[in-house]
């Protein structure tokens, strides 16, 4: 092809390579270039745009060679021919690694991007740390066309330098050229070249490399954007990591050996499973021979880090089982989707019935640890596919199965099934109810109708796909689970319909296999007049008047909804117009953390409120999808229009945190505000992050507080503390906290066990309440909390507990994944009270949790083990803990676990701190909180 | 250093005129560039409301690009987008924009190929890129902290604007690193010179605190007057001394009045920096938000040792916690009152400090930085 006429600025890439940068070029005449960007031809399709991109770079002093059979010139590419006979990708790199001339040199491969400003900034990182390798980071493209980054980019997120491999063999990991810039004399001194018999030359080159650098840059900046991985048979790669290996062994040392191996088994091995499960099964037998074989030489302690299923997956490699092997990729690399069988034996769950005749067997397929048998039903993905189906009219009648596993929908219970079927990318859904067939123990077999034409509508958003999914409900969960297709030619790619009224969208509907292997549903023209007409519809939606129009539109439609669906409109038509409106004196309007659930003081006082029976309306305000309330309760969605209308004519407002600020309260109503915990964080005007408010912002604060007519305290200190940092101005009730009454009154080991069996624990264990706090950080948002305490360990010292996890509601828990069935997530319990009625011990840091447990008397230990940050560089604490913890201060999880196995030991030495604790902290909960407070708000006595 | 090749060289700002810290910048470089040899051109895109004086014969010319303040940004949001009058307003300040870079152009054309455009704010970014550049390389500053612009309209403008210049410096690697992961890969790092040279360093026996900057929200005196309520019963001997003037003055002697300061003193505002410095023992920053301080960088140069709230990568890059100064979680008014009492009541850990300071920031010497700029004109020639 003709280079020179080719319109650079027109070639690809996000935005990053413009033809203006080809000024001439400014190698000083006679010198070598700085740099050597080989190009090697392994694709005549895509070496355009890698040209391109090599030909557009800032820095100039760079020679290109390009190593192909083409004969087409262009004069700052130099070809290079490759050698004659078949050649590999290892020869034509090589090639140009012999011809180059540069100080240092790139290798990209057809169909990889270089940043525009790559070479430059490569080279200023190599300079500035005196490093003989730099490397930046890639990224790939979405479908989409957005920069995605990969998992090896968080090696590149900031700029440092290392010495050597040695200080940081994780990089090792990146197995991508082109995103790393070598001396090139390093390069030949060592004899470092590309294997010529492999598939992964690149991938032994970037070993060697790093393995032998002296310094090693890293810059998060991007300078690549790669198509794809090396790819070939599995055994190419096993017999380059087989030469990578040997040649490790005698220039790295052990810990880089170490690093290598299992960078191979947490990046390569998935990658290599699931080119054998996706292979033919001419060649399945021989890829994973070899693959097993690789993988038994390895020593045992790379194994020991590994995630349980990856090495499930390589003992099933050894014994070469290829439908377990898939089965593993199935887990690992498509939402842990189960396709196998799970079997329980003598307590103990295996991931199939093959292999457990020998120990080792049961040992590695012995799954019990990951806690599939605890998972939630929405957790567990139930592998379904569809065994048969015919299409009458617009009507698919269709039979299929479920995979029971683990018996988890017990033959006994009643069981709904229903087919839902939604447009990709909208919440709308349309379910068709299925009848079940057959129900045992291995598997649910389903059947159903479902009228095509009225569940599959384009609407005026042009929906063209829509996902299948079963709903499968059992006492009262309910899960989602997509079905398979992937490897079923019968449903893969079959037409269903074909109806006229879809024009000009199409006009047939398809079966299609998601990339992730599930059954869909799409819309597509068939036949050479609905391909014209969708043909010329698409042409038209994206001109550019159209689109323009289209945007027009788009504005107007967002204004309007805004302004019919925005709080501040909502806000001023409430200030200016609802709250005239004649009150409902007997209206109470309940919220919970800004409707986020049934639960705490709001709840208890309603309930008492509710008890007394004098024709109180109650209203709850929830902001997602309302609980099952009781009866003549009325919900509404926080935020939205009813709820604005509620607050405007209600006598009452009872709330724990502070209703949107928006909203003015007329001075008809009557708020009670009943906190939602006492203080040893810093709260409100003392906190660093309020003094560093504007003054409008206190200012608006101060208002919110000022609405309130009541407040609830527990203690003095509460007193002492909240009522001048909140600035509260309302008449404080000293009645102590309605949520704790049932603390202080069920004490009795009966009323306990009930409650144990409503939540569904274990009467006899012993229950660890584990709360702890949200540590705040710089940064915002959602946090992820990871335990630190060995749940291993703890199985093995305490096999009689049960640890309780409830984090709080900012943050993510992420149970490790061999999570065990000692330890439990609760965190999606509504109430917390219930929880502490029935543990035996809390454990907590910083956590107001620790002042409302105090009223059970049962022993509470203190898991502080980032104490000094926490106290001395976040907000600021009332109290120092160590002095007042009414039980041990533990900073590990060694300690932790040591305090909760002598519980007996210790309880005694901290009795009188504890009492001390409760007079301090609760001396006004005495179980009579709710009623004292109804009485003072709403049946006005003089009281607390 | 070799191959002191002379360019042009044109450094673009909001104004040039103006004293602000950035101005200042802007003169102290051009001072510096015309030293090495190089024919440099202050550029402002228009005049400020107050002029400073940056005295005559300097080594460089100045140009403003604007005698009458053009219209400021129109972007209507919303609905707003189809009022033809905002349309309007916003067609006639393109018009005025474009007088504006043809006459940044006709400047540009006078310079020789090779030449620099140093564009220090984004603001006048906007101009540059209207301009012909053909020929020069362009190279864009922020001088604030990434975090600051992200949470301002600047982050947009900088992505936009900013996205296709050769090489945008930043003040310190943390902020570059940021700007890296969030999608430019044209950042480089350039730090501020020093702009002033101690001849000896302070003896940090005077029993006073300074603090000099603006009385504005952002440079939180309110939040060092906290403190020293904090601190200044332990220590009735010591003063703060606070120089500077701005819109919050008067709310700060209230300030002052509510929480029953006696020791702290208002002294206006000071061209004298090192005089100030030189009676001082410790430095306190107390702002909300920072770029990187120069003046933190100007007290450690004096050996003056220094209380900061972290609140932006600059400070941390200046100042080395436990060495040369004290770092405070943002905000924590308690802490940073902590960390003045351990400086006030031990002279020889401020001397300590002090030396560390000192021989900290030589990197920021004028020389060095020089030296920095000139390897990034080579950078871009290579």
């Amino acid at each position: 092809m003709d280079w020179a006429a080719v319109d650079w600025a027109a070639m690809g890439g996000a935005g990053a390579f413009r033809a203006d940068s080809l000024g001439p070029v400014s190698a000083r005449r006679g010198d070598d270039p700085e740099v050597s960007v080989v190009v090697a031809d392994s694709d005549g399709a895509a070496i355009d745009r890698t040209l391109a991109s090599a030909l557009a770079q800032s820095f100039r002093s760079l020679e290109i060679l390009l190593v192909s059979d083409n004969r087409h010139d262009h004069p700052r590419v130099r070809r290079i021919a490759p050698p004659i006979g078949a050649v590999s990708t290892g020869d034509l790199r090589n090639a140009g690694l012999d011809a180059a001339r540069g100080r240092r040199i790139l290798f990209v491969d057809a169909g990889d991007e270089l940043h525009r400003h790559a070479c430059r900034n490569l080279v200023v990182a190599a300079e500035d740390a005196g490093a003989e390798v730099a490397v930046g980071r890639w990224v790939r493209l979405s479908t989409a066309g957005r920069p995605v980054d990969p998992p090896v980019a968080e090696l590149y997120r900031q700029t440092t330098a290392f010495a050597a491999l040695d200080d940081e063999p994780a990089l090792l990991r990146d197995a991508a050229l082109c995103n790393k810039m070598f001396d090139l004399q390093m390069l030949r001194r060592h004899g470092v070249r590309f294997d010529d018999n492999t598939a992964f030359s690149g991938r032994g080159v970037v070993g060697r490399a790093l393995a032998l650098a002296g310094g090693i840059a890293v810059t998060p900046q991007q300078v690549a954007i790669r198509d794809a991985d090396e790819a070939g048979p599995v055994s190419d790669l096993v017999m380059e990591h087989r030469a990578l290996d040997e040649f490790l062994a005698g220039h790295a040392s052990p810990r880089v050996q170490l690093a290598k191996q299992v960078s191979f088994l947490t990046e390569e091995l998935p990658l290599a499973l699931a080119i054998v499960a996706a292979g033919s099964d001419a060649d399945t037998p021989a890829a994973l021979a070899s693959l097993g074989s690789y993988l038994e030489a390895l020593p045992a302690s790379t194994f020991e880090q590994l995630e349980p299923l990856l090495n499930l997956g390589v003992f099933l490699v050894r014994q070469g089982d290829v439908d377990g092997v898939r089965s593993v990729v199935d887990y690992l690399a498509h939402d842990r989707k189960i396709t196998t069988r799970l079997v329980q034996r003598d307590g103990r769950v295996y991931w199939s019935d093959r292999h457990l005749d020998t120990a080792e067997g049961r040992r590695m397929l012995d799954v019990t640890t990951v806690g599939f048998q605890e998972l939630r039903l929405s957790q567990l993905h139930l592998e379904s596919r569809v065994d048969d189906y015919h299409v009458k009219g617009a009507r698919l009648v269709v039979r299929g199965h479920t995979i029971n596993q683990l018996g988890r929908l017990p033959t006994d219970s009643s069981v709904e099934i229903a087919l839902v079927v939604a447009p990709g990318r909208s919440s709308r859904r349309e379910v068709a109810p299925l009848t079940l067939v057959a129900h045992t123990d291995d598997r649910l077999d389903w059947e159903g109708t479902v009228d095509l034409s009225s569940v599959v509508r384009p609407g005026w958003r042009g929906y063209r796909s829509w996902t299948l999914r079963l709903r499968l409900t059992v006492a009262g969960e309910s899960s989602l689970v997509p079905i398979s297709a992937y490897d079923d030619p019968r449903i893969a790619d079959v037409r269903l319909y074909s109806r006229l009224r879809w024009y000009p969208l199409g006009n047939a509907l398809r079966t299609e296999v998601t990339p992730r292997g599930n059954l869909a549903l799409r819309l597509v023209p068939e036949g050479a007049l609905a391909s014209a007409v969708e043909r010329v519809f698409r042409v038209l939606l994206t001109a550019s008047l159209a689109r323009r129009m289209l945007e027009t539109l788009g504005v107007l439609v967002r204004g309007l909804r805004r302004l019919s669906h925005g709080t501040e409109t909502k806000a001023r038509i409430y200030r200016d117009l609802l709250v005239r409106l004649p009150q409902d004196k007997k209206s109470v309007v309940f919220e919970n953390h800004m409707g986020q659930s049934y639960s705490d003081n709001p709840r208890y006082v309603f309930e008492e409120l509710a008890r007394r029976d004098a024709g109180f309306k109650a209203i709850w305000s929830f902001a997602g999808d309302p609980p099952p309330m009781p009866e003549g309760v009325r919900t509404v969605p926080r935020n939205s229009w009813r709820y604005f209308l509620a607050l405007a004519r209600a006598g009452y407002w009872v709330d724990n945190q502070g209703l949107p600020p928006a909203i003015t309260k007329p001075a008809r109503t009557r708020y009670l505000q009943t906190w939602h915990g006492s203080a040893l964080k810093r709260m409100g005007e003392d906190t660093p992050a309020f003094r560093s408010m504007p003054e409008d912002r206190q200012e608006r604060h101060r208002e919110m507080v000022a609405r309130w007519d009541y407040f609830v305290a527990r203690s003095e200190h509460d007193v002492r503390t909240l009522v001048p940092a909140l600035r509260v101005r309302g008449e404080v009730l000293r009645s102590g906290y309605p949520r704790n009454d049932p603390l202080v009154q069920l004490r009795s080991n009966e009323q306990r066990a009930a409650v144990r069996d409503e939540l569904g624990l274990p009467r006899d264990a012993v229950l660890v309440l584990y709360a702890p706090t949200f540590r705040e950080t710089y940064s915002k948002g959602r946090q992820d909390f990871t335990l630190q305490v060995d749940l291993d360990q703890m199985f093995a010292k305490l096999p009689e507990h049960v640890l309780l996890v409830r984090t709080h509601y900012l943050q993510r828990l992420r149970l490790p994944a061999a999570a065990h069935a000692v330890a439990r997530d609760v965190s999606h319990f509504p109430d917390i009270t219930p929880l502490m009625v029935a543990a035996d011990i809390l454990v907590t840091d910083y956590s107001s949790v620790m002042f409302d447990f105090a009223n059970t008397g049962r022993p509470m230990v203190f898991f502080a083990y980032d104490y000094d940050d926490y106290v001395h560089s976040e907000r600021g604490v009332y109290f120092e803990l160590a002095e007042k913890a009414p039980g041990p201060l533990v900073h590990t999880g060694e300690e932790l676990l040591q305090a909760l196995s002598t519980v007996d030991a210790w309880r005694p030495d901290y009795e009188e701190r504890y009492q001390k604790f409760v007079a301090e902290f609760g001396e006004y909960d005495t179980g009579q909180a709710a009623r004292q407070v109804v009485d003072r708000v709403f049946f006005g006595s003089a009281h607390g | 250093m070799a191959d002191a090749r002379s360019r042009d060289v044109f450094i673009v700002a909001n104004n040039v005129e103006e004293m602000g810290g950035l101005m200042r910048f802007a003169h102290t470089l051009g001072r510096l560039l015309s030293e090495q040899g190089h024919n440099v051109r202050l550029v402002g895109i228009v005049h400020p409301q107050q002029t400073f004086d940056y005295g005559h014969d300097l080594p460089y010319t100045t140009h403003v690009l604007h005698e009458r303040h053009p219209p400021g940004p129109v972007e209507p949001k919303g609905l707003a987008q189809l009022n033809p009058r905002l349309q309007a307003k916003r067609a006639a300040r393109s018009v005025i924009q474009r007088l504006g870079a043809r006459r940044l152009t006709r400047l540009l054309r006078t310079a020789q190929p090779g030449g620099i455009v140093i564009v220090t704010q984004i603001f006048a970014m906007e101009w540059v890129r209207l301009a012909n550049t053909h020929g020069l390389h362009v190279i864009g500053m922020s001088h604030e902290s990434f975090s600051a612009s992200k949470a301002s309209t600047r982050y947009r403008r900088v992505k936009r604007y900013y996205g296709d210049v050769e090489r945008l410096l930043l003040l310190t690697q943390a902020d570059a690193d940021d700007w890296a992961l969030d999608g430019l890969s044209n950042v480089g790092v350039m730090p501020n010179p020093l702009g002033l040279e101690a001849p000896e360093l302070s003896p940090v026996d005077a029993n006073v605190v300074v603090s000099l900057g603006r009385f504005s929200w952002e440079k939180g005196f309110d939040l060092l007057l906290d403190a020293w309520a904090e601190v200044t019963d332990r220590f009735p001997e010591w003063s703060l001394h606070l120089y500077g003037d701005g819109p919050d003055e008067d709310a700060l002697r209230r300030r002052c009045e509510q929480l029953g300061l006696t020791t702290v003193k208002f002294c206006g505002r000071t061209t004298d920096v090192p005089s100030v410095l030189m009676a001082a023992s410790v430095y306190a920053l107390s702002s909300r938000h920072e770029g990187m301080p120069v003046v933190l960088t100007e007290a450690l140069e004096f050996g003056v040792p220094c209380v900061a709230f972290d609140v932006s990568p600059g400070v941390r890059e200046v100042v080395t916690h436990g060495k040369d100064g004290l770092v405070v979680a943002p905000g924590n008014t308690s802490r940073f009152a902590d960390a003045l009492a351990t400086l006030m009541s031990n002279a020889d850990l401020r001397r300590e400090y002090g030396r560390h300071g000192h021989e900290s920031v030589q990197r920021y010497a004028p020389a060095a930085i020089v030296d920095r700029w000139e390897r990034e004109f080579r950078l871009l020639d290579r």
